[in-house]
């Protein structure tokens, strides 16, 4: 190293080993944050990637009937990163088929070599067809007695089943599958078609396509997804060498990193072809692969990688920063030495960016390597939770697909130039700011003193007052602004990260949760065995009731009765607010203005909104009323029929549908206003008396507002409509009117198996005997929990996704708190040990550290209120942009306790850094300079 | 009157080979109001003296009496108390705390004592020090001379038993040097303030009313320069 200033700069971060470590660490844990944002990311959405494929495959869509030009020029455009070609090639005979009467044919497409690679076909045995003249069968024909294996010959000519219709005249029939067969005419056939259906209407034919297939069986493949049974084939592929026709079919799979959606694919092939094409898409790997506009996990995955980035380089700029400000005293001494033989302010530059990428070129490999690890471990960790959330609402088996560390170049690149960006970002200002010291104040040490400021007022009130510990702590937090600003700064970024992190990980949270959220109500089973559900309106759950009566196996029993869709309220009763979360989602379709709900759902829906219903029993209704501060007057047993009105409804775009077009999800929840009536006031159900032909009121009484919290225990209530709980006089009003459905729910406690056995046996049998809209279901507790499942899971890996990163985050952000009190602490050894010289007790320094410790708690806290304030402003507003008006945490109470926790943190740090002993005292106050 | 007693001082740094004695039987006594040089050459045991004198480090055996007080038998916060109510401390790199002006330094180890500021000795001391135009400045807007200058009004405001000064004008141009030799004997004489000053240089040690010339950390002389009147 022949650079004088380097050499020196290396020598100084030798000296200051410590330091050096503390910066080493800091940029290491940025590397391995960084490494997690997007190996992870990557990590993580090949894996759903590839689960996603396992059902129909690694394509995203496909366009039917493109002619062989146009395939060429799709499969060259810049968002296709494959495109496989396939030809529907017909029907053939299989003579050797197990079910000549119905399935007589081999239906066969013919694969290009991409088009395998990206479609799901398994082989039980055998291989691929490697050219035309090579086939490979369904597993499915051989297991209905088709009597073929590898190696044997079907040979034949390909033909359409065309149907023929026999009439002469009349009109156009519609023999099913939405064929269109118009009297004299002819139509092809599809594949699900069964075969040998002759009518007096039409008839089947076949339809030479003028190909002759001479095909080696060279394998048996699983079905493949799109077979369909029933039809008059099982399904084959060959070999796509040479197109037969100009009608092809183009299987692409898109360049993620191109393209956003498919909307665009679609219009540039419409351009080459003209429109008219059939597309198919592949929606779940396109929802997971970031190109399905209407997919939650997309917008969190990007979400979270912009969020988690940002927060990654804010802390790692501060840190870095703070290295590099803290050792600045004593950097311009050796620069000023420097510079006043001859080095230029440029040199001086470079000795702060020599030390940033000293420490950042070993901490690469290091952090790579190090957040791998990270990514390996959590994504192990993450596997079963992916594993059931991935295959519970279809045929994948997840399991079976590893979860292996996925990155590429792009990631190790993006990974490097982030790092370099927020390395070279934390050393400009230091490196700015230390070239414009004059070599003269930098050779005199005054450089940490360089202010125009000339005079510092005495503080008297402290120095009269005999205040020693406060006054030193004052001006030694006012004075020297260059230890004590990276402290404040260190306080108020480890509270506003810690803080912002946790509010924006809660918001994704409750963004999801809010998405996936099942709505309706259950009640809460714990004290309960099983559930007999009936419809309360023809006999079944009369029956149910006596039969749980007599038998006394069954205690505890609890009956709940509840009615949607036959009760309804007018929306003239509902509130302001619920009208205009109605109207707001409404205007979210088609081009709705929000304006006219009122007058829309006076003429679409004769202005009346569906209710959901919940009797009750008196007892239990007079216990709700009396948790949420109703009017007990109107609550008691045998009142008049009362009401109370759960206080929450929320609405979304994806459960409230009312047109065709959606312009974006929106969530709107309200809270408190439901109705216009308040506490005592009346409202009237309606229902739709057929006899009379007209709404028939049934006046209530406003008892109260139910909450969450009054019904804990008893009902858990997903809100995506009007609630209310009635008594038992609203009750018997609500089951005696004509045309209002009603069903009832027993709650009850059986242990014995036999028991349980036995009156299942009696309700099936019910069930069999009477008509079949009077059934009496029994189910066991369990029945109740399933909906809120996946919302857990997706809930539980975001958090611990979120989590994860905050306690990241956390530890830089403490590596940095520690690193600002400790250079400070460094820094005053000297001052310590002449306050000591001069008898200061320990304990006047422990006053004087709180002291000090509360002025620049104070301050770090107050910046970090402004600033976690307006992220936390700008979060909540991106937040709403994206997944409605999802009610996140309130601050305050995480406000408080993180600021706790940072008071301690420095408190325990400042006690820990300032720990001397009695030997430092000498040599600290022999040291040259104070 | 007797205001220092030290009794056979032994200080030993190290373990076996490497031990070194830096103090070897050191015994004398001050009388109040006494100017005392202490002259020695370098790694004479100078400093170590004044830091057990100055009750910053603790003696191997031996005893250092302070106007009745044994400092070497005192706990940890004794000893602090002691410090800033009986000893006052002139440092050669005058030890300023670089937050505090020049008003706050000077009356801090009063203020430590939890003792409320006498603002007529302040303003008395600053003037005294040529300081009052400085008031409000910080150690690092001083020269040294006036950084000196503080020091010693830190070290006096107290009024304490002793005055130590550790080679206190070896940082300081030879004018300097002479105004704050000529501030430390008027405190000396006029306000009878017991002194004990280190030094290697023989004109300033003579300037006192005795002088101890240590060497190899044992006192080889004590001559007395001149009688107190």
């Amino acid at each position: 190293m022949n650079n004088i200033v380097f050499k020196v700069t290396k020598k100084y971060m030798k000296l200051n080993s410590r330091r050096t470590a503390i910066a080493f660490m800091g940029i290491t844990l940025m590397v391995v944050m960084m490494t997690c944002v997007f190996v992870g990311k990557e990590t993580v959405m090949r894996y759903i990637d590839k689960v996603a494929s396992l059902d129909k495959g690694s394509w995203h869509m496909i366009a039917y009937d493109v002619d062989a030009e146009s395939a060429k020029t799709i499969a060259s455009r810049e968002y296709t990163e494959m495109a496989g070609l396939s030809e529907q090639l017909y029907c053939i005979d299989l003579p050797q088929s197990g079910e000549p009467e119905t399935v007589p044919f081999l239906n066969i497409k013919a694969y290009s070599a991409d088009s395998f690679a990206m479609t799901n076909i398994s082989m039980v045995e055998g291989r691929y067809p490697e050219n035309s003249g090579e086939i490979i069968i369904s597993e499915y024909a051989v297991e209905k007695g088709a009597d073929i294996k590898i190696g044997d010959k079907i040979s034949g000519e390909l033909f359409k089943r065309i149907l023929v219709s026999k009439l002469d005249k009349g009109g156009t029939e519609f023999p099913r599958e939405g064929i269109s067969l118009p009297a004299g005419g002819s139509a092809e056939v599809p594949v699900s078609f069964a075969y040998g259906e002759e009518t007096e209407s039409f008839y089947e034919k076949k339809e030479p396509t003028g190909i002759s297939g001479d095909y080696t069986v060279v394998g048996i493949m699983e079905s493949p997804s799109y077979e369909i049974c029933g039809g008059g084939s099982y399904a084959a592929l060959t070999f796509l060498d040479e197109p037969h026709t100009d009608a092809l079919n183009v299987m692409i799979r898109l360049d993620t990193d191109e393209i956003s959606g498919t909307e665009e694919v679609i219009s540039d092939i419409d351009s080459l072809t003209g429109e008219g094409h059939d597309y198919e898409f592949n929606n779940m790997l396109l929802a997971f692969s970031a190109m399905s506009g209407d997919s939650n996990i997309n917008t969190i995955v990007i979400f979270m990688e912009v969020f988690f980035t940002l927060f990654t380089m804010v802390a790692s700029v501060i840190l870095i920063y703070n290295v590099f400000n803290m050792s600045f005293a004593e950097r311009t001494r050796y620069l000023g030495m420097l510079s006043s033989v001859g080095a230029t302010r440029r040199q001086k530059r470079q000795s702060i960016y020599f030390e940033s990428f000293a420490l950042l070129i070993p901490a690469l490999p290091a952090g790579l390597l190090l957040g791998m690890g990270v990514v390996y471990g959590a994504s192990q960790l993450l596997k079963p939770r992916f594993d059931t959330m991935l295959s519970i609402d279809g045929p994948m088996i997840s399991g079976e697909v590893p979860m292996t560390l996925s990155f590429g170049i792009s990631e190790i690149v993006t990974v490097l130039v982030m790092c370099a960006a927020t390395v070279l970002i934390s050393a400009l200002i230091p490196a700015i700011k230390i070239s414009k010291i004059p070599p003269v104040e930098s050779v005199k040490g005054a450089a940490d003193n360089y202010t125009k400021k000339k005079r510092f007022k005495t503080r008297k009130s402290l120095l009269e007052k005999g205040k020693p510990e406060l006054m030193l702590a004052v001006n030694s937090t006012s004075r020297t602004k260059h230890l004590t600003r990276s402290i404040i700064r260190s306080v108020a970024v480890f509270s506003t990260l810690v803080m912002v992190t946790l509010y924006g990980a809660n918001s994704i949270i409750k963004a999801v949760e809010a998405k996936t959220d099942e709505d309706g109500w259950a009640p809460v089973t714990e004290g309960y065995d099983y559930a007999v559900i009936a419809d309360a309106g023809d006999g079944g759950f009369d029956y149910a009731k006596q039969v749980l009566a007599a038998d006394r196996n069954v205690t505890d029993t609890k009956e709940i009765l509840d009615t949607f869709l036959s009760v309804k309220i007018s929306y003239d009763d509902i509130s302001d607010e619920l009208m205009d979360a109605y109207a707001e989602i409404w205007g979210q379709y088609d081009d709705h203005d929000p304006a006219d709900y009122k007058e829309y759902v006076k003429e679409t829906y004769f202005n009346e909104l569906d209710i959901y219903v919940l009797m009750v029993d008196d007892e239990e209704f007079e216990q709700i009323a009396s948790k949420c501060g109703a009017d007990m007057s109107l609550a008691k047993a045998g009142a008049e029929p009362a009401a109370l009105v759960y206080n929450e409804v929320f609405l979304d775009t994806d459960r409230y549908r009312d047109g065709d077009e959606c312009r974006g999800y929106k969530y709107v929840n309200v809270r408190d206003n439901i109705l216009r009536a308040g506490t005592g006031d009346s409202f009237d159900l309606t229902y739709f008396d057929p006899d009379k032909g007209e709404s028939v009121k049934i006046p209530l009484k406003a008892a109260g507002m139910a909450d969450s919290d009054s019904i804990a225990g008893r009902y858990q209530i997903k809100p995506s409509s009007i609630y209310i709980f009635v008594n038992e006089a609203a009750k018997k009003e609500i089951i005696s009117a004509p045309n209002v459905r009603t069903t009832g729910m027993i709650l009850f406690e059986d242990k014995d198996e036999n028991s349980i056995k036995q009156l299942n046996e009696t309700f099936l049998a019910y069930s069999d005997d009477e008509n079949e809209a009077d059934n009496i279901l029994l189910v066991g507790k369990n029945a109740f929990r399933t909906a809120a499942s996946i919302k857990e899971i997706i809930s539980d890996i975001i958090k611990i996704l979120a989590y994860s990163f905050t306690a990241l985050i956390s530890m830089v952000c403490l590596l940095n708190l520690y690193n600002s009190i400790r250079g400070r602490a460094a820094e005053r050894t000297k001052e310590t040990a002449v306050l000591r010289s001069m008898g200061m007790t320990d304990k006047q320094f422990t006053k004087m550290h709180d002291l000090e410790n509360l002025m620049l708690l104070g301050k770090g806290l107050l910046i970090a209120a402004v600033i976690c304030t307006v992220l936390c402003a700008v979060l909540r507003y991106v937040v709403v942009d994206y997944f409605g008006n999802v009610r996140t945490f309130s601050p305050v109470l995480t406000a408080v306790v993180i600021s706790v926790i940072t008071a301690l943190i420095t408190a325990v740090m400042t006690r820990l850094c300032n720990r001397s002993s009695k030997d430092d005292i000498i040599s600290e106050i022999r040291k040259e300079t104070v | 009157m007797e205001i220092l007693k030290v009794e056979d001082l032994v200080k030993e740094y190290g373990e076996g080979d490497t031990k070194v004695k830096a103090l070897d039987g050191v015994s004398f006594s001050v009388e109040k109001g006494e100017f005392v040089s202490v002259i020695g050459p370098s790694g004479s045991g100078k400093s170590t003296l004044l830091h057990i004198l100055g009750g910053v480090d603790k003696p191997t055996s031996g005893r250092v009496i302070i106007d009745g007080t044994d400092i070497c038998s005192l706990g940890e916060d004794k000893l602090a108390v002691f410090r800033r109510r009986q000893i006052g401390l002139v440092y050669q790199f005058y030890n300023l705390m670089p937050v505090l002006n020049v008003d706050e330094n000077i009356a801090l180890p009063h203020l430590l004592d939890g003792r409320k500021l006498d603002k007529t000795r302040l303003d008395n001391i600053v003037s005294h020090l040529g300081l009052t135009d400085r008031r409000e400045n910080l150690p690092s807007q001083l020269s040294g001379g006036q950084q000196q200058r503080v020091s010693i009004g830190r070290a006096l405001y107290s009024r304490p038993a002793i005055l130590l000064a550790d080679e206190p004008t070896g940082n300081l141009d030879r004018k300097t040097g002479d105004e704050i030799t000529a501030l430390l004997k008027e405190s000396n004489r006029m306000q009878k303030q017991t002194l004990i000053l280190i030094t290697h240089d023989e004109r300033l040690a003579m300037q006192a009313d005795r002088v101890f010339y240590l060497e190899d950390g044992r006192l080889i002389k004590n001559e007395t320069v001149r009688t107190r009147v």
